[in-house]
């Protein structure tokens, strides 16, 4: 089954990370990665996208709607089937920390972000 | 009318006239002294004094000067100035007839004191102003002070001082000529005609004679002009024109007789009794002696009686009747013995008052030169205190100059220093709010880095591992687009590198003191880059601030020719106002209100406008009017240096020429327009 993972950043060289870090995973088909580069895009994504499932992995810091309203947005709106939402932000960054986790987010990982780590957490998700 | 009665004094005095004691006089003096003693009125009882004197001046001195003194005494309480002076005059005559000389000159002197008192001219009663109408105030004074100058020339004449005598008339005369004051003049005129016969000086009496006795034609009522009859009949005798002289001085005796002056007509008997004499008419002479000698002996008129005793005694030489001329001679030269020893001593008193009174004028001059020497010493020391004060004061001011300087100076110098310090507080303070905006900015060009250079690793290992498979297995199509990403991979990582370095020189450059010179700068970058440090800084303290975010950058503007560090302050400066505003707002909850801050630039011929706009509160115009100025800050305490705006002002208007405008409207927004010319 591939996973459909939504990356949302203003930092365009992130798909870029994305693509070269999910070479074998995105060729064994186990994950298929979408870009957005604003929230504003994230949402269009989304709604476009209604009932797929998907894992949206999104900063926080963006210019426009930031990472904390599109969550916020998507928790509100996308239900059938509940997206899984990982947020990603700077590191110490506590208080986003918690105001991602009130607002329902499913994990959070800090800046710079480890692949590893990450693969780890998509492979438990997608089992 | 006192005045004109006055100056019948000085005619009786100087023609030695009296009259009778006649029964009218009596009857008229009894009843004035009746009015005198039934009015306290000073005014009436002055009138009274002045008649009292008249009326005896001609028959009784002493009575005279008791009333005139009265008078005098009555107007010095009344403060009637000038009418003072005239009854001193009457006093001074009065002594004078009594060869009371030192007396005389000491009441001139007190007149010519008086006449001389400051501002007498403002003190003349109405009744002397009446009477002196045709002359202002300051020629009456004249004319009062020249009618004592020729009073003093008669007392000079009287005592035989014949040159100042005659001096004092002329001085008299020319001021009467001047004031054109006929009526006195011609009482002068007499005088100088008398003086220049006795002195027998005819050329000078005769012209002046002649004038006289046309005006006599002129006015034949005119008493007083008939005086020159017994004049003309002196100088016809001297000029031994004995029948025109008899004539003028019958002419004499009837005008005389008639009006009653024995004075008067004991002058005239003694010029005919030596005219009969000089005719050897020793008859008519002894009559004329006779009656001469009744007269002056009835009024003690002792001059004239000596002249009696003489021609009597010289008549009776004639016929020969030696024992009667011995006789009148005696009695002549007892007289005359008496008389000239009077005299003498009157004329020595005259004299030694004379003496005192200049030796009083060389004490009041001396004194004067004393108070004067005085008064201009005080005024040396009063210049030269002033001149100290002045020169205290200069030094004084001076002084202070020089402290108020170094104070000044002092202030100044700590002035710049709290300014240098302020600029470094404001730098530091925005550097503080672009400090969480640049971690940001930083952190995501090192992850980055950090991330591609791992992810190279990896793909480095993993071409190793397709190398160490055998030809066929290999991958080569693989191992090249590994290689690939590898190389796009170091680019990438220089890029973020690079982006790195360019903030971290950014916030050093923020931080530096500006070098002020302007280099061509890509304003559309630094804007960009500036709206991203700050929107992340207000981002990175407050972490539920969000903001719409507009970009309108127009690329006709190229590359600018700025001061960067300091441009960069003010696009920055605006750009943190805008988020604080917005931010501000959206804390009200207001409902639908999206906070928004539009950055634009724009190229219009050779302008350039930056415009950051804010769709916040706005502002109402007083606050507008003071926004650009140092220390004036919205925010709370603590929050702004209050010194943004005023330095972003002064960095567009002064370091690039340009106008920093502001618009706003109340809950609307703000708009900040930067124009400069490129």
């Amino acid at each position: 089954m591939t996973m459909k993972v939504l990356v949302v950043d203003d930092e365009m060289d992130v798909k870029t990370l994305f693509e070269q870090r999910f070479r074998k995973e995105i060729k064994n088909k186990e994950i298929e990665l979408e870009f957005a580069f604003s929230g504003e895009q994230a949402l269009t994504y989304m709604n476009e996208h209604e009932h797929e499932a998907v894992l949206i992995l999104s900063d926080i810091n963006m210019p426009g709607m930031s990472g904390l309203v599109l969550l916020k947005h998507i928790k509100e709106k996308f239900g059938k089937p509940p997206p899984i939402v990982m947020m990603i932000t700077a590191y110490g960054d506590d208080d986003n920390y918690n105001e991602a986790m009130s607002l329902g987010a499913d994990d959070f990982l800090t800046k710079p972000v480890d692949f590893v780590k990450l693969k780890e957490k998509l492979k438990t998700i997608l089992s | 009318m006192k005045k004109i009665k006055i100056l019948f004094f000085i005619i009786l005095s100087s023609l030695q006239l009296q009259a009778q004691m006649d029964s009218n006089r009596i009857k008229r003096i009894d009843s004035l002294k009746t009015q005198l003693s039934l009015t306290k009125v000073d005014s009436v009882r002055l009138g009274i004094y002045n008649d009292l004197g008249n009326l005896y001046y001609q028959v009784k001195l002493d009575s005279a000067l008791f009333y005139m003194k009265e008078a005098e005494l009555l107007c010095k309480k009344n403060n009637l100035k000038l009418e003072r002076t005239e009854f001193l005059t009457s006093i001074g005559i009065v002594y004078m007839i009594k060869k009371e000389y030192a007396k005389s000159l000491k009441i001139f002197l007190e007149i010519e004191t008086l006449l001389n008192e400051k501002k007498i001219e403002n003190l003349i009663s109405n009744n002397v102003k009446k009477e002196y109408k045709q002359f202002n105030n300051k020629e009456t004074i004249e004319i009062f002070k020249a009618y004592n100058i020729f009073m003093t020339g008669q007392l000079y004449g009287t005592v035989g001082n014949s040159k100042k005598e005659i001096k004092n008339y002329l001085e008299t005369k020319v001021i009467y000529e001047k004031y054109n004051a006929f009526q006195l003049l011609r009482v002068i005129n007499m005088n100088l005609a008398t003086y220049y016969v006795t002195n027998k000086e005819y050329e000078k009496a005769k012209p002046i004679l002649n004038e006289l006795q046309i005006q006599l034609k002129n006015n034949s009522k005119d008493q007083f002009l008939k005086y020159v009859w017994h004049l003309y009949g002196k100088v016809y005798y001297d000029e031994k024109k004995y029948t025109l002289a008899s004539k003028n001085f019958k002419k004499g005796v009837e005008f005389t007789t008639q009006i009653g002056s024995i004075r008067g007509l004991c002058s005239v008997l003694k010029s005919q009794s030596d005219l009969y004499y000089t005719l050897k008419q020793y008859d008519s002479s002894f009559v004329v002696s006779k009656k001469l000698l009744k007269n002056s002996i009835e009024f003690n008129l002792i001059e004239s009686t000596i002249h009696g005793y003489k021609i009597l005694s010289k008549n009776f030489v004639a016929i020969k009747k030696f024992d009667s001329a011995y006789y009148y001679s005696s009695k002549a030269i007892i007289l005359e013995d008496s008389i000239t020893k009077s005299d003498k001593e009157s004329i020595d008193k005259f004299q030694n008052a004379l003496l005192d009174e200049n030796l009083k004028n060389r004490d009041i001059e001396i004194n004067r030169v004393a108070k004067v020497n005085n008064r201009n010493l005080i005024l040396l020391f009063f210049i030269l205190g002033i001149f100290s004060l002045i020169i205290f004061l200069l030094y004084r001011n001076n002084r202070l100059k020089q402290k108020s300087n170094l104070i000044l100076n002092t202030t100044l110098s700590n002035l710049k220093a709290t300014q240098t310090q302020l600029i470094q507080s404001e730098k530091m303070a925005s550097l503080g709010e672009l400090t969480a905006g640049i971690a940001h900015e930083i952190q995501n060009p090192l992850n980055f880095v950090n991330n591609f250079a791992e992810v190279s690793n990896e793909m480095i290992q993993e071409i190793k591992e397709e190398r160490k498979k055998s030809k066929e297995e290999r991958d080569e199509t693989l191992e090249n687009e590994l290689l690939e990403d590898i190389s796009n991979n170091l680019e990438k990582i220089n890029h973020h590198g690079k982006r790195a370095d360019a903030i971290v020189k950014g916030m050093l450059q923020h931080s530096r003191s500006s070098s002020s010179v302007k280099e061509p700068t890509d304003l559309n970058a630094l804007c960009d880059e500036y709206l991203r440090l700050s929107y992340h800084g207000l981002r990175a303290k407050n972490k539920s601030f969000n903001a719409t975010i507009k970009i309108d950058f127009d690329e006709a503007i190229g590359i600018v020719k700025i001061i960067p560090q300091d441009f960069g302050r003010v696009i920055l400066n605006l750009l943190t106002n805008a988020f604080y505003v917005v931010d501000e707002k959206k804390q009200s909850n207001i409902e639908g209100y999206e906070p928004t801050v539009s950055i634009a630039t724009k190229k219009e011929n050779d302008k350039i406008i930056i415009t950051v706009t804010d769709n916040g509160n706005g502002m109402p115009q007083h606050i507008i009017d003071k926004i650009f100025q140092p220390f004036f800050t919205t925010k709370p305490t603590g929050k702004g240096t209050g010194l943004g705006l005023s330095m972003s002002y002064d960095i567009i208007t002064k370091g690039h020429n340009g106008e920093l405008k502001v618009a706003s409207t109340e809950n609307e927004g703000t708009t900040f327009s930067i124009i400069i010319t490129n």
